[in-house]
């Protein structure tokens, strides 16, 4: 009953118009990331390691790496 | 979502270099990046040819000095603060390092987005059924933040999607709706999903108008229908002089089952949100290749493989 509903509420959302609407626009926005979702953004992350080495080989500073299979900042 | 701790971005932002990788591509690069990067990680703990994921603290000259993969706060606050402590214990030599302006490069292990092209940003949010709306799932639940992924078009692309809505629309072009359908409508929430065969494509139904209005449906599942992904797409797109002014879609569908590496999916068929956003001004986070562009020749003619 409750996987019909589902189906029955996605049916009539998603195809109520050719446009989006309001109610779409609502959706989107649950869907885009939350503010606290999107914190890891404060931080300047770089995505190409060999430059990332050169900065801190000029700055004297030391690297940190978040290495993952997919893209740490994308998919996964 | 150690990374949202204020101490670990004030740490990341002012005592660090933060940079991410993608290790299917950086444990096979060769070059000196790859080199640099073997150097690196084969004085942790983990070896061979398999996955070298984690979390490094390492010097310019390449010597580790610290290493987690838990996703702890604590355990990561107190990896990277015994890092930097070794760190200043080095001598004032060790902290710096000649580094070619160039590193010698390896293509075959690099995805770089083509001259005229345009980057879709996907987002993709496992939701529920409250009364008549979706909301998304309470932080207790698996998978519960949006997952995020990247669709590349290329500039003869968009200039063929241009002159289809010019001459009034209709359904786009195979190697479009394959490419969205195959690499992009699946649930990256929980891990990484696999791409879908053609054969995998039920039913599919995707078209625009004359004012770039886009509409339409689709069903994937996997043979036996243990896994599967069906629902709706709406949304707008517009072009001028062949580049994207507008892409702004809502995919709306239900998924159900688990693959190899998303485990932990709700049981039985459960809502799943998609949101497709053209990125305007690229940041380096928004350049990262779509995950399943590591077969490259198979993501820019998904229609023929």
């Amino acid at each position: 009953m409750k996987m019909r509903l589902v189906s029955l509420l996605i049916a009539t959302t998603v195809c109520h118009s050719a446009q989006l609407v309001p109610e779409d626009e609502l959706i989107i926005k649950e869907i885009l990331p939350k503010v606290e979702e999107k914190s890891w953004e404060k931080i300047p992350w770089r995505v190409d390691l060999w430059e990332a080495r050169r900065e801190a080989a000029e700055q004297g500073k030391p690297i940190y790496l978040w290495e993952m299979d997919g893209h740490p900042l994308g998919c996964v | 979502m150690v990374f949202s701790d204020v101490e670990v971005q004030r740490l990341l932002s002012e005592e660090f270099i933060p940079v991410t990788g993608d290790d299917w591509y950086q444990r096979k690069k060769q070059g000196d990046e790859g080199k640099f990067y073997r150097k690196v990680v084969e004085q942790g703990p983990r070896k061979g040819n398999g996955t070298r994921q984690g979390h490094y603290v390492f010097t310019p000259k390449g010597s580790l000095l610290g290493y987690n993969n838990n996703r702890g706060l604590e355990r990561r606050l107190s990896m990277m603060k015994d890092a930097l402590e070794k760190w200043k214990n080095l001598p004032v030599q060790e902290r710096f390092a000649e580094v070619a302006q160039d590193a010698t490069g390896d293509e075959r292990h690099q995805r770089i987005l083509p001259q005229g092209g345009q980057i879709i940003k996907v987002y993709t949010r496992a939701l529920d059924q409250k009364g008549d709306h979706f909301v998304a799932l309470n932080d207790q639940e698996v998978g519960f933040q949006t997952a995020i992924d990247h669709l590349w078009l290329r500039q003869g692309e968009l200039e063929e999607i241009e002159s289809l809505i010019e001459r009034g629309g209709g359904g786009f072009p195979d190697w479009f709706s394959l490419r969205i359908a195959r690499f992009h409508l699946r649930d990256n929430t929980r891990g990484e999903p696999e791409d879908w065969r053609v054969s995998e494509l039920s039913e599919w139904d995707l078209k625009v108008d004359q004012h770039g209005n886009v509409s339409g449906s689709f069903l994937l599942q996997k043979e036996g229908k243990k896994l599967g992904y069906q629902g709706r797409i709406k949304g707008e797109l517009s072009l001028e002089n062949g580049q994207l002014k507008k892409f702004h879609w809502l995919v709306l569908g239900e998924q159900w089952g688990e693959g190899t590496f998303t485990r932990g999916a709700r049981p039985g068929k459960t809502p799943l949100g998609q949101v497709f956003e053209l990125v305007v001004e690229p940041r380096p986070s928004d350049m990262i290749p779509p995950q399943s562009i590591r077969w490259e020749q198979g993501y820019w003619e998904a229609h023929r493989h």
